[in-house]
């Protein structure tokens, strides 16, 4: 599991530490990822700002999308549920999901 | 106020607003635990829709309907405004994402530790890639 923000590392630092993430929170303040994914919300930040939509993008091992979540109200996020079963999906092929657990 | 009626209006009121306030902790202090409430408010809306029930059965039963009227006029007013907040004033515009069954782009992006990671260095094993507003 990675996150994509467009908060430079140090700021990402200091979330990753108060909220104990142990996953990589990449920095993208220039929205090269962003954009390339198609989810610049535009305006959307601190003085208008553009930021990234709130989404999340299930990548197989292989490098392929196979799942999105991109929302389209400000409140709602996918559940675990939702994750989990999309990731199931994934790995209901043989050999998909070989990497030690914990990976995600 | 010493009509039952217009005590039951209150009382309905006073829920309406309940669901409605009750609804905002549960966004930013528990809504990582909670996050189907916190999509739906379900259990909010309960409160408020029988804070509404309430103050309707009090209207109803009223001899003098004037101020059970207005409660049941203000309790609408908050739900409308509940509604109106979860589903219009939150709403985003539709955008499509990466198309499933493309290869994902790839990015150079670093992490907090420095570190500059590529897509390919999580290959081998599926990767949820989140994409978070920030300006945390």
């Amino acid at each position: 599991m990675a996150g994509v923000v467009v908060d430079p590392p140090a700021t990402n630092a200091d979330l990753a530490h108060q909220a104990g993430l142990a996953y990589p929170i990449l920095s993208d303040p220039e929205l090269r990822a962003i954009d390339a994914y198609g989810l610049r919300h535009e305006h959307a930040g601190p003085e208008g700002a553009d930021v990234a939509r709130s989404a999340s993008v299930l990548i197989d091992a292989d490098g392929v999308v196979r799942w999105t979540f991109v929302t389209t109200n400000v409140r709602v996020r996918p559940t675990p549920d939702d994750v989990i079963a999309a990731v199931d999906a994934v790995c209901a092929a043989p050999g998909r999901c070989s990497a030690p657990s914990g990976r995600l | 106020m010493r009509s039952r009626p217009a005590l039951l209006a209150a009382l309905g009121l006073a829920l309406g607003v309940a669901g409605v306030v009750s609804y905002f902790p549960v966004v930013i202090h528990f809504g990582a635990w909670l996050p189907r409430v916190r999509n739906g408010a379900v259990p909010n809306w309960l409160v408020v829709v029988l804070g509404l029930a309430l103050a309707v059965v009090a209207l109803v039963r009223a001899r003098r309907r004037l101020v059970p009227g207005l409660l049941v006029g203000l309790t609408a007013i908050v739900a409308g405004s509940f509604a109106a907040m979860l589903y219009v004033a939150t709403a985003l515009p539709v955008r499509a994402g990466p198309t499933v069954g493309t290869p994902a782009p790839d990015f150079a992006l670093v992490d907090q530790s420095g570190t500059t990671l590529r897509l390919a260095d999580f290959r081998g094993a599926p990767l949820l890639l989140v994409f978070y507003r920030g300006h945390w």
